[in-house]
């Protein structure tokens, strides 16, 4: 298992590397970054330090969103080819890991290429290393949910586009449950509240306070839906 | 096949199932605790009705089926019972009390059968149905199903523990720098010099969050003086001492010299929520302290000449005092205002301990400059703030002993930026240099005060003589100069020095105690927007510290509490233009360089490939062509030298033949 998976990885990691779509995306989530960093999280007027790296860590959790969703079209496996992934001797167990693997290692790549981002805050303020770090793992495991999610639908659907609108069509669906919380009463106003990856899971590890309920959400939740995501693939593949 | 009784009973399984849940349902959110005569009446109609619509409908004998399904079903029942079994009626029925572990398991255990039963029941029927028209179909697909889907269920109900447990046993941990610091200076001085002993009581449950964040700051107080003690309490353990000091809840700090005279500083017990407060915590516990500790004293503001935080909440920053009267409510210093019907125009109370000028902007009357004169002179203390806005200037600096030059103080080099053009360089910096008890702090940090629009102050020798003397202890640096023009540019004629901005001067009266004034030569020093600068905030909290000494027994305690922890960050125009470039363009174009690499890299090696699949087609071919050449050529060869052999043979044995006959001829 431990060889063939390894051989996924490697192929689809190549497969990102390869293209120059995969380098196009990236320098795009660091542009973007950069651009909302400087225009919309730094502002015009004195914010504290916090602030501005709280602001610019909630529009890159949207934007790793963004990029899960992009990376899902990857994810999905081409049903011209069914007859060879059908026939591969492959378990479905590592055919999707080996793919999510992939993409989440291409997803943390981008997203660590945008430290260098929040340390500019140290030239005019200052901020606790820990407090990005923390914020930075919020981005990271809010990837991993997203393309979990997008390694489900991918599954579920047979064409690359499909599989990027469910996903995008689901995280829109958590994230927007945050503010229909507000017009319910408890206990559902809680649980649609902790659902929400980016707006209510997020928002601890954003202000630098590290939460194990925030974490545990997150890894539970991914691993949750990457089991759904084997079932739907195992099931597709035998149909 | 599969008989028919299985068949309908399958069907009544579904239908029983169907109505226990629209029963269950009922129970729990519509009736709410029914009877138990009402619950059963329920259940049984409408079960018996649902069982006798399901047994009709299948009387089809052509569906296949397996025991997968009516087991499922009764997990689901199960489930449902357990439900029941979890509500009102259902735990009146068990003797079980609300809130019993047996009422919580209940509940659980229900959802749990429910999500494992309903899930695993869907997916076999998904498979049963897809079967349905085929009789050859393998039922085993069914049971395969119907294990995945309750696998699948298994599986959430086990992450929805996991995640619940998580957040019953949550540990929270604060990194980032918004968090509760060492006491500020203001603080630690004023209980260091606490004569009494002072009770501080932290109403919180043991290893609660926010307790262990607020703790090290209260045993850093205890440490600064043994009269100080610390204790946590919990308030349902302490009701005679909450139900005395009104103290509401958990969550609340309780701070008391004795009996009668406590104050209490709410915190909050969720982290998320006082994290704002635990920002604040320093200046609130000053606050706390100074009204247990101090009495109340009065600052008179004038007001009537257009002076700084008469503009409303919707001011700009540099117009509005909040900061300024809030760090004097801190000090238990009440704010009262001092205009023409209160004295201002005729005599000014011995009694008043300070009157405060900030920035006005129409010139005080001559009767008022004499009032403020004679009120320095009788031991009277004043704090005032103006520059050239005040126009015209009249009688006030002189009154105070000093005057006004005229001209913007302006530096090219030593500013601060802030709308990143030449505005900014009226925006300077002076740094202290002398160990007035004014301007002492910042000599000890070593810390710049920043001026905006301000104007140089020079003593008027007639007002300095034998009773008055006057300080000038904060200079700008060499490079200002006086922008007499108004062009933000320095001219011939500007010449550049260090200028004073600050003045202080004292009074000897024939009184108790001495006059002391503070002038700055900047109308905005003490407003909002200057008070985001901790240099400006010590120096404002300073000079009222020293003017306000002597006026009654104990001294008075003005300053900056640790309560900015959060450095803003400052806008610089050059820096800000060159990272926003270099970020957004510069930082992303190497991995665009990276893709079009690699991208014409991969072309290139494609084309190569071609070219040499081409080249090795076109060698094939000349080698094929060869190799068939000489071939032919060989055999051409070949086939002529055998002919010539053949014929050179034949014409040498005919030859020979000819000779031999001859021979034999001969013979």
């Amino acid at each position: 298992m431990n060889a063939r998976f390894g051989a996924i990885v490697r192929r689809e990691v190549g497969a990102y590397a390869r293209t120059p779509m995969g380098w196009l995306v990236a320098a795009l989530v660091l542009s973007l970054d950069a651009l909302q960093l400087n225009g919309v999280a730094m502002g015009s007027e004195r914010r504290p330090s916090s602030w501005v790296l709280e602001i610019f860590l909630l529009n890159a959790s949207f934007l790793t969103e963004a990029l899960a969703v992009l990376l899902t079209m990857r994810l999905q496996l081409d049903e011209r080819e069914a007859p060879l992934w059908r026939s591969l001797p492959l378990g479905d167990v590592e055919l999707v890991l080996g793919r999510f693997t992939a993409a989440m290692l291409w997803l943390g790549g981008i997203t660590l290429a945008t430290l260098y981002l929040p340390a500019l805050i140290f030239v005019n303020g200052h901020v606790s290393l820990a407090h990005i770090a923390t914020g930075y793992a919020s981005i990271l495991l809010v990837g991993a949910l997203g393309l979990a999610i997008g390694s489900w639908m991918a599954a579920l659907t047979r064409r690359p586009l499909t599989a990027a609108l469910a996903t995008a069509g689901v995280l829109a669906m958590l994230e927007l449950g945050y503010y229909v919380a507000t017009t319910t009463s408890p206990p559902w106003r809680g649980l649609l509240r902790d659902l929400a990856p980016v707006w209510g899971r997020g928002q601890n590890l954003r202000r630098g306070i590290f939460s194990l309920a925030d974490v545990a959400y997150y890894l539970v939740c991914t691993t949750l839906v990457l089991s759904f995501a084997v079932r739907a693939f195992a099931s597709r593949r035998r149909s | 096949m599969i008989p028919r009784s299985h068949e309908a009973q399958q069907r009544m399984a579904a239908g029983i199932s169907v109505a226990a849940v629209a029963v269950a349902a009922l129970a729990t959110y519509g009736l709410q605790a029914p009877t138990l005569a009402r619950f059963a009446g329920w259940t049984v109609g409408v079960s018996a009705g649902a069982a006798w619509l399901a047994w009709w409908k299948a009387r089809r004998p052509d569906r296949p089926t397996t025991a997968t399904m009516p087991a499922l079903q009764l997990v689901v029942v199960a489930g449902l019972l357990a439900h029941a079994a979890s509500t009102d009626a259902g735990l009146d029925l068990l003797g079980v009390a609300p809130g019993h572990w047996l009422d919580r398991t209940l509940g659980f255990v229900a959802a749990a059968v429910l999500v494992v039963g309903s899930l695993g029941l869907v997916a076999a029927a998904r498979a049963w149905y897809s079967i349905a028209h085929s009789p050859e179909a393998p039922l085993e697909r069914v049971r395969y199903a119907g294990l995945r889907g309750g696998a699948a269920g298994l599986n959430l109900v086990a992450a929805c523990a996991l995640v619940a447990a998580a957040g019953l046993r949550d540990v929270k941990i604060d990194v980032s720098l918004l968090k509760v610091t060492e006491p500020s200076e203001t603080t630690a001085r004023l209980v260091a010099d606490l004569p009494d002993d002072l009770d501080i009581r932290l109403f919180y449950p043991s290893r609660q969050d926010v307790y262990e964040r607020v703790r090290p700051y209260f045993d850093r107080l205890a440490d600064l003086n043994p009269r100080v003690h610390v204790e946590r309490l919990e308030h349902a353990l302490s009701p005679e001492l909450t139900r005395q000091h009104r103290v509401p809840s958990d969550g609340y700090v309780l701070l008391s010299l004795d009996e009668d005279r406590a104050e209490q500083v709410e915190v909050g017990l969720d982290l998320a929520i006082a994290r704002s407060r635990l920002r604040t915590l320093d200046g609130r516990v000053l606050e706390a302290l100074s009204r247990l500790t101090q009495r109340t004293r009065e600052v008179h503001l004038t007001t009537g000449h257009g002076e700084r935080g008469q503009g409303g909440a919707e001011a700009a920053s540099e117009e509005r005092i909040d900061t300024f009267v809030r760090t004097l409510r801190r000090s238990h210093v009440a704010v009262r205002s001092l205009g023409l019907g209160r004295g201002l125009g005729s005599e000014i109370a011995p009694a008043v301990p300070l009157v405060v000028i900030l920035g006005p902007r129409h010139a005080f009357s001559e009767e008022e400059c004499s009032a403020v004169e004679r009120y320095v002179a009788s031991g009277g203390r004043v704090f005032a703030a103006f520059d050239e806005e005040m126009s015209p200037v009249g009688c006030l600096p002189a009154a105070l002993g000093v005057g006004l030059v005229p001209g913007v103080l302006a530096s090219e080099r030593n500013h601060v930026s802030r709308s990143h053009d030449a505005a900014d360089r009226v925006r300077i910096l002076a740094k202290a240099a002398s160990d007035h008890p004014v301007v002492a702090p910042l000599r000890r940090q070593r810390s710049a005060v920043l001026f905006d629009r301000a104007n140089e102050l020079r003593p008027l020798e007639a007002a300095v003589g034998a009773t008055r003397r006057l300080v000038f202890p904060l200079r700008t640096e060499a490079d200002t100069w006086h922008d007499l023009n108004g062009d933000l540019e320095r001219g011939p004629d500007e010449a550049a020095a260090a200028a004073t901005v600050l003045a202080v001067g004292t009074e000897r009266t024939s009184g108790r105690r001495d006059g002391r004034i503070v002038v700055v030569g900047d109308g905005s020093i003490a407003s909002d927007g200057s008070l985001t600068t901790r240099a400006n905030f010590e120096l404002v909290g300073a000079s009222l510290q020293w003017l306000l000494e002597g006026h009654g027994n104990d001294r008075v305690i003005v300053g900056v509490t640790t309560s900015e922890e959060d450095r803003p960050v400052e806008h610089s125009p050059e820096g800000e233009r060159l990272f926003f470039w270099a970020t957004s363009f510069g930082g992303p174009l190497p991995l665009l360089l990276i893709g079009l690499w690699r991208s014409r890299r991969r072309r290139r090696a494609r084309t190569l490939r071609k070219a040499g699949r081409s080249d090795t087609a076109a060698e094939t071919a000349a080698e094929t062509a060869a190799e068939t050449a000489a071939e032919t050529a060989a055999e051409t060869a070949a086939e002529t030298a055998a002919e010539t052999a053949a014929e050179t043979a034949a014409e040498t044995a005919a030859v020979s033949g000819d000779v031999v006959s001859d021979s034999r001829e001969e013979e």
